[in-house]
């Protein structure tokens, strides 16, 4: 009888000392973004969908309270739109804040490389681009071949991606920055949701032969495991 | 005996009064260059002036040629050819056949909208440009066809050759709009394989993605702002591209203390007729009855028919474009030592005179010049040289003479289009955008190490010009 009881204590200490870290209170140890750097206050318990966020750094000792005011508020605006960006579900607005030139409305291709192009006559305006990813029903920050995810849009901008075989859904946020920290879809903040398909070469050739079977046009469409 | 002397005198007074009637024919005939009589035999015998054939020759060769040929792979690839390469001799020459197989046949070309013109520059195709259009009696004499067709271009702008299997889908674009022509292709000429394999050479050089382009319409540009479709731009690829970077100065034959032997550059064998003095302000000035020259030390020349207004009409293109052909030959002369060449950028008809436009290239790369105020009028200087001539002569001419070469140092600039027009504060909705592109500009006596700059031109209004940035974004 003894040792069911131990055990069961055992059992119940392992469970208790393993749920705390999930069951954080508000107003707990800070925490640093780990884009920024900055350190800021958490606002409740990380949901599913959200950016990971890592621990604080070392040597953050007691900061100036405005700064501190400021760090949370940038780390509120950040985690805003980072829920804009990722969010599976979030409507599409009409371009009122960027034009995008292309793409235009979904559309197929052959070629790996593709051109956004867009332009903003807008001061202040910043553009940030995902792509879907199936697997968590997540949009994560597509990075363009000169290495950034966000760009100002300032006048015109041409950004080069590579596509994956496929459908590539890629959304498209742009948003005043100056009024980032109170984002909203469809006011300050434009969110627009493209299709690109990339298809297989061997479907270009057998289109351009006339030798066409429509499961290879899926086959073509749907990404291979 | 009496009676003979008389006679004897008569015959030398008779003589006298031949020989001065046929230098007064001579001198009327050639009214132009009044002076002393002898100039009209010098100009029977002498060497200095072209007879009007090798005149027409020349103009043909110097002035016929395209502003642009750039090859399209159909799959948003563009490359720009150039013109000292084996490929650009042999389309430019496909494309004179097929334009004399146009406008010299009884071929109805379908007409097609303007707006056409956006989705065929995409296609797999060759495209060449013209600076402007070229007037349809004008391209008659550049091609040697003597009789028009109903169906001719009126005013060729832009050339597209598309192979077909079968047959040369050819598309020109004209004030009017589109027109599509059908020819068989040229035997002996290239086939559709050969067009195949000029294209692929292009995908296929090792630094094929630096020298690849897009089009704006292959951007979405076109279709939602006043933008013209065919404008090269880089989007892909690396944005850095490497240019050399020129120098020009004044041509050393105007920059002679002499002020003869600076005639004798200018003027020739005519020299002699001319009265000359150099100014207050260095300039120096040729001057007789009917002509002027003013030569200033930074090597402007303006020349002025002052005989009065001349009351006859303007006459044929062509016409006045030989005696324009001949008032450059002698300025290309001045600049034989000059690594640019001169192409034709306009032809603009005018109530009683045809204004010729050329300007400087040098390479693929053309020269903006871009002078607020030059010569007595002190009107803005934007082109090279401007010639406004009628059926008879030159009426007037304004050149800005230099000589350019190339640096042998070459640097790397930003050239994407997106990082180009940011700070511009350039609204596509208020503008409208004609080319945009790779240029040099002119604006002073002399440069050295010039770099490159990146022009967008305007119809009607000055062209704005974007300073690029190296690869440290200085």
């Amino acid at each position: 009888m003894a040792k069911k009881i131990s055990f069961l204590v055992l059992v119940l200490a392992f469970v208790v000392t393993f749920s705390l870290p999930v069951l954080a209170a508000p107003g707990d140890s800070p925490v640093a973004n780990e884009t920024t750097g900055e350190v800021a206050d958490v606002g409740g318990a990380p949901n599913a969908g959200e950016s990971t966020i890592s621990k604080e750094p070392e040597g953050t000792a007691t900061q100036n309270p405005s700064t501190e005011a400021q760090a949370a508020e940038s780390k509120t605006a950040s985690i805003a739109l980072d829920k804009i960006v990722s969010g599976g579900s979030i409507e599409t607005t009409d371009q009122f804040l960027v034009t995008i030139t292309r793409p235009e409305g979904d559309e197929n291709t052959f070629k790996k490389s593709y051109v956004i192009c867009g332009i903003s006559d807008e001061k202040d305006i910043e553009v940030r681009l995902a792509i879907y990813n199936q697997a968590n029903g997540l949009y994560e920050d597509f990075v363009t071949t000169d290495g950034v995810s966000s760009w100002d849009a300032e006048s015109l901008f041409t950004k080069e991606i590579l596509l994956g075989e496929g459908a590539n859904k890629i959304k498209i946020v742009a948003y005043k920055k100056s009024e980032a920290d109170n984002l909203k879809v469809g006011v300050n903040a434009q969110v627009n949701v493209f299709t690109v398909t990339l298809l297989k070469e061997g479907i270009k050739d057998k289109i351009l032969n006339g030798v066409l079977k429509i499961t290879e046009v899926f086959e073509g469409i749907l990404p291979q495991k | 005996m009496y009676r003979n002397k008389r006679e004897v005198i008569k015959s030398y007074i008779l003589l006298v009064l031949i020989i001065t009637s046929i230098l007064q024919v001579g001198i009327l005939y050639d009214y132009q260059n009044r002076g002393l009589p002898i100039s009209f035999f010098i100009q029977l015998f002498g060497k200095s002036i072209l007879a009007g054939s090798q005149t027409e020759v020349l103009a043909r060769e110097q002035f016929f040629a395209p502003y642009r040929v750039s090859v399209s792979n159909g799959d948003e690839g563009h490359w720009l050819v150039d013109h000292n390469t084996d490929s650009y001799k042999k389309l430019w020459d496909e494309a004179q056949f097929y334009l004399k197989s146009i406008i010299s046949s009884k071929h109805t070309g379908q007409t097609l909208p303007s707006e056409e013109w956006q989705n065929l520059v995409i296609k797999k195709s060759f495209l060449i440009e013209f600076k402007s259009g070229i007037r349809s009696e004008l391209l008659r004499w550049f091609l040697q066809v003597s009789s028009a067709q109903q169906a001719e271009p009126q005013d060729l702008y832009k050339l597209l050759l598309v192979p077909a299997p079968d047959q040369m889908e050819i598309y020109i674009l004209d004030q009017f709009g589109v027109k599509e022509y059908a020819v068989a292709y040229r035997k002996g000429g290239l086939v559709p394989d050969s067009y195949q394999a000029l294209i692929s050479k292009f995908e296929q050089d090792k630094d094929s993605d630096k020298k690849v382009y897009s089009m704006t319409e292959e951007l979405g540009l076109s279709s939602r702002f006043p933008i013209s479709p065919d404008i090269l731009c880089v989007v892909r690829g690396p944005k850095l591209r490497e240019y050399p970077g020129i120098s020009y100065s004044v041509p050393q034959e105007l920059l002679a203390e002499d002020v003869d032997d600076i005639g004798q550059s200018i003027l020739g064998a005519d020299k002699n007729s001319y009265d000359n003095y150099i100014d207050s302000t260095g300039t120096k000035v040729f001057k007789n009855l009917n002509n002027m020259y003013r030569i200033y030390p930074d090597g402007f020349l303006e020349y002025k028919y002052i005989s009065g207004s001349d009351s006859s009409d303007r006459g044929e293109l062509t016409a006045a474009f030989m005696k324009t052909g001949a008032f450059m030959n002698n300025i290309i002369k001045l600049l034989s030592n000059s690594k640019a060449r001169i192409y034709l950028s306009s032809v603009e008809a005018g109530p009683v005179s045809y204004r010729f436009v050329f300007d400087y290239k040098v390479g693929e790369i053309p020269v903006s010049l871009d002078y607020s105020a030059k010569g007595k009028d002190g009107e803005a200087l934007r082109n090279a040289i401007v010639i406004e001539a009628n059926r008879q002569r030159v009426l007037s001419a304004r050149a800005m003479l230099k000589e350019f070469e190339q640096t042998r140092e070459v640097h790397s600039y930003n050239v994407n289009i997106g990082d180009l027009i940011k700070g511009t504060g350039i609204n596509f909705n208020d503008i409208k955008i004609q080319e945009m592109g790779i240029s040099y500009l002119v604006n002073s006596d002399a440069g050295s190490g010039v770099k490159p700059v990146w022009a967008i031109e305007r119809p009607g209004s000055p062209s704005i010009f974007v300073q690029l940035k190296n690869e440290k974004g200085e």
